[in-house]
C-alpha cells in the first residue's frame, strides 16, 4: 500500500557544491502529494541539478531528500534502481532511444522490469500512447523520424508507462508551436485529473505556470521559495518582482483570467501601467 | 502468499473474488492465480451459469492490473462461461477499464525474417546499396580533390594548424602502438622463420625473410591497419556526431566549406603521417628481428647488420614506403566520407565508424594486392 503521507516529496538540506561553485544552499521543498509544482530559476540557477538530485542521478553535497520513508541520498544504485515505478520522467529533449520504434520505447519499462507478455504490453503502450493524442499510425516510427511534437508526446507516453505516482517534466514546452504547448498543458491537467499523478514541472514557460501549477518554487540566491504566483507578485525580492510583474507573466496572467472569468461579470479591459 | 483470485463456486451461479494489489508488481502472481481458477471451474456443469467478478475487496489497480480483469473475463468466456459480470468497481477502476478495452490493437504485423527469400531480398537490397554507396564516394573523392585544387589557389591556402593537430593525434600519439606493434609481430615473424628453416640448416636466412617482410609489406600493412582503427573510426566518429549536430550546418552557413574545414586536413595529415610512422615501424620490426634472432639463432649484431644488407636492397625500403601516402590517404578517404554520410541517430554513427574500419582496411589490402601486381611488372 503506497504511503498515503501528504507530501510525496521532502527536501531537506540540500546542498550541491561544484568545486569552489555552490549551486544550492541547503535548500527545502515539499512537494505535496497530487499537486502540480512548477520550478522556476534564472538560467543556471541550477533547475536540472535539482531535478536529477531528487532522482538520484546525481549526489548532493550534503541534505536528505526523502521519497516517503526512504532517504534517496543514502540508498544504493540497485535500490535507486527499484524506484523506477514511483517515478517518471520526461527529459528535456525527450531522450527516447534512438534505436527502438516509438512504441518498443513505452514497452521498454514494463517488458524488462515485469514479465507482462507482448501482446498485453503492447496494448497497454499503445493505450498510454492514445492518452498523450499519439496518432496510431505513427506507433512504429523510430525516434529520428518524428517533429519535436511528437517527441515530447512519445516521451511523455513513455514517463507514464508505469503509473509513476509522481512525474517530473524538464522544459515540456520547450520548442513546441502554441498549439501544441497549449494541447500540452491540457494534457498534463488532465494526467492529474485521471491517475491522480502529482507533477514537477521545470519551466520557463509562463502559460504553463499559470494554467497548470498549483504552487511555484522559485530556485533564488541558491535557496527555494515556494508560493502561489498570487503571493510571490506581492514578493519583496527584485527578480522575483520583476519576473512575477513582468509584462509576460501579466500577459500571461490576463490570459486566464479572460478565458475563466465568471459567466456573468462583463471582462473590464486591461488597462496598462505607466 | 496472498490470493489475488479466489473461486466460489454455487449452485446458481460462480464467483470470484478478486482482491489485492492488482498491478504490475503482481502481475506475474495474477496471471497464473487467473489461469489456475478458471481451470478449477471449467466445468460443463457449471457452464450455463451466470458469472461474478465481484472486485470490491480490490485493494488498487493500476493499467496492468486493469488488463489482468479484461484477461480474466476472456479467459473464461473462452473457457465455455456466457454470462459474465464484473461489480464492486470504482467510478475510476471502472472507466480506466472501459478505456483499456477501447484501446485499439497494432496492426503491424511482426515481421520474422529467416526464409530463404528474406535473406535473398537482403543480400539484393545490400548490394543495391554498396553500389549506389561506392558511386556516391567516388563523388566524394571528387570533392577531396577539389578541396585540395582550391587550397592552392585561395587566400587562406591551407588549415595548417588543423593538419598539425591531426599529425599530432593520428600519428605522433600512434607511434609507441604501432612501433610495438611491429616489434611484437617481427618477433612471432622471425620465431616462425627460424623454426621452418632450421630443417634445411638455414635459420640464417630468417634474417632475410623478415626483413624483406617487415620492409616491403609487413611494416606498411600493419601501420595502415593500426591507423584505420585507430584514426579511421575517430574521423568517421567525430565527423558523425559533428554532422548529427547540426555543426556542419552551422559551419556552412557561415561561409566554411566543411569539405576544406573537416576532410582535407585530416586527409593531408594521413597522407604526410603514414610515410612517417611505417618508417618507425620499419625500424622497429628490424630491431625485433635482431633480437629473436640473436636469441634463438645466436647471431651477433654484426653478422645481423652484414646478411641483412646483402639480402636486400633500397627498393625493398621504398617499395614499402611509397604504398604509405596511399593508404593514407584511403584510410582519410573512407573515414571522413562515412563520417560525413552519418545521419538520424546515434546507431546510425555506430554503423558508419564501423563500416569505416572495415572498408578502410579492406582497401588497403586491395590497394596492397594491386602494388603488388604493379611492382612485380615492373621489376621491383
Amino acid at each position: 500500500m503506497s504511503n498515503a503521507k501528504d507530501t510525496i516529496i521532502e527536501v531537506r538540506g540540500l546542498t550541491n557544491k561544484f568545486g569552489s561553485h555552490t549551486v544550492h544552499d541547503s535548500m527545502d521543498l515539499d512537494v505535496k502529494r497530487g499537486e502540480i509544482l512548477g520550478i522556476v530559476g534564472a538560467s543556471g540557477s541550477g533547475k536540472s541539478v535539482l531535478l536529477r538530485s531528487m532522482l538520484g542521478l546525481h549526489p548532493p553535497t550534503s541534505g536528505q531528500i526523502l521519497f516517503g520513508d526512504k532517504d534517496i541520498t543514502r540508498l544504493s544504485k540497485k535500490e535507486i534502481l527499484a524506484l523506477h515505478d514511483k517515478w517518471g520522467v520526461l527529459f528535456q529533449g525527450g531522450a527516447l532511444f534512438s534505436g527502438l520504434s516509438v512504441l518498443e520505447n513505452v514497452q521498454l519499462g514494463m517488458l524488462e522490469n515485469y514479465d507482462l507478455p507482448l501482446p498485453d504490453a503492447t496494448k497497454l503502450a499503445i493505450n498510454k500512447l492514445k492518452l498523450v493524442g499519439y496518432k496510431q499510425e505513427d506507433i512504429h516510427k523510430n525516434p529520428s523520424e518524428l517533429s519535436g511534437g511528437m517527441i515530447k508526446r512519445a516521451a511523455l507516453a513513455r514517463a507514464i508507462a508505469l503509473d509513476p505516482e509522481i512525474l517530473f517534466l524538464d522544459e515540456p514546452t520547450a520548442g513546441l508551436d502554441p498549439l501544441s504547448a497549449d494541447g500540452f498543458d491540457d494534457l498534463v491537467l488532465e494526467l492529474r485529473q485521471h491517475l491522480g499523478t502529482s507533477i514537477v514541472i521545470i519551466t520557463h514557460d509562463l502559460d504553463t505556470l499559470v494554467k497548470v501549477c498549483d504552487r511555484v518554487a522559485v530556485i533564488i540566491d541558491k535557496k527555494i521559495i515556494v508560493d502561489t504566483i498570487a503571493n510571490f507578485r506581492k514578493h519583496e525580492h527584485p527578480w522575483i518582482q520583476k519576473y512575477f510583474n513582468g509584462n509576460r507573466m501579466r500577459a500571461a496572467l490576463s490570459l486566464k483570467e479572460n478565458v475563466s472569468a465568471p459567466e456573468g461579470k462583463p471582462d473590464k479591459p486591461k488597462t496598462k501601467e505607466s | 502468499m496472498s490470493q489475488f483470485v479466489v473461486q466460489d463456486i454455487e449452485a446458481k451461479r460462480v464467483t470470484f473474488h478478486v482482491g489485492g494489489v492488482w498491478g504490475y508488481a503482481n502481475d506475474k502472481i495474477i496471471r497464473k492465480q487467473i489461469t489456475q481458477a478458471v481451470r478449477a471451474t471449467s466445468k460443463k456443469a457449471h457452464f450455463h451459469k451466470p458469472v461474478l467478478i465481484e472486485c470490491s475487496d480490490l485493494d488498487r489497480m493500476d493499467s496492468a492490473g486493469a488488463v489482468l480483469i479484461i484477461k480474466l473475463h476472456q479467459e473464461l468466456k473462452e473457457a465455455g462461461f456466457e454470462a459474465i459480470e464484473v461489480e464492486g468497481l470504482t467510478h475510476d477502476d471502472n472507466a480506466l477499464i472501459k478505456n483499456l478495452m477501447d484501446t485499439p490493437d497494432d496492426e503491424h504485423e511482426v515481421y520474422t525474417p529467416d526464409t530463404f527469400m528474406y535473406h535473398m531480398a537482403r543480400l539484393g537490397k545490400f548490394t543495391v546499396s554498396t553500389v549506389g554507396r561506392i558511386l556516391d564516394g567516388l563523388g566524394f573523392f571528387g570533392l577531396i580533390a577539389i578541396a585540395f585544387l582550391q587550397g592552392f589557389v585561395s587566400k587562406d591556402g591551407f588549415r595548417r594548424r588543423s593538419i598539425v593537430r591531426h599529425m599530432r593525434e593520428s600519428g605522433v600519439d600512434a607511434l609507441p602502438i604501432v612501433a610495438l606493434m611491429a616489434f611484437l609481430i617481427s618477433i612471432v615473424l622471425a620465431y616462425q622463420g627460424v623454426i621452418q628453416l632450421r630443417a634445411f640448416g638455414a635459420e640464417i636466412y630468417t634474417i632475410n625473410l623478415t626483413a624483406i617482410s617487415i620492409l616491403r609489406e609487413m611494416g606498411v600493412l600493419l601501420t595502415a591497419i593500426l591507423v584505420a582503427g585507430r584514426s579511421g573510426s575517430a574521423f568517421a566518429a567525430e565527423i558523425g556526431v559533428m554532422k548529427l549536430n547540426e555543426e556542419v550546418d552551422a559551419m556552412q552557413t557561415m561561409g566554411l566549406s566543411p569539405m576544406r574545414v573537416l576532410v582535407l586536413p585530416r586527409v593531408i595529415a594521413l597522407i604526410i603521417v603514414l610515410p612517417i610512422l611505417t618508417f618507425f615501424a620499419d625500424i622497429a620490426g628490424i630491431v625485433g628481428s635482431a633480437f629473436s634472432v640473436a636469441l634463438l639463432v645466436g647471431v651477433p649484431l654484426e653478422q645481423f647488420m652484414a646478411q641483412m644488407q646483402g639480402g636486400i636492397t633500397v627498393w625493398t625500403f621504398l617499395v614499402g614506403l611509397i604504398k604509405a601516402p596511399f593508404f593514407g590517404l584511403l584510410i582519410a578517404f573512407v573515414g571522413t566520407y562515412s563520417g560525413m554520410s552519418a545521419q538520424g541517430s546515434a546507431e546510425n554513427v555506430g554503423r558508419m565508424t564501423t563500416s569505416a574500419v572495415v572498408w578502410s582496411i579492406f582497401l588497403v589490402i586491395f590497394a596492397d594486392a594491386l602494388f603488388s601486381i604493379l611492382f612485380q611488372m615492373i621489376g621491383i
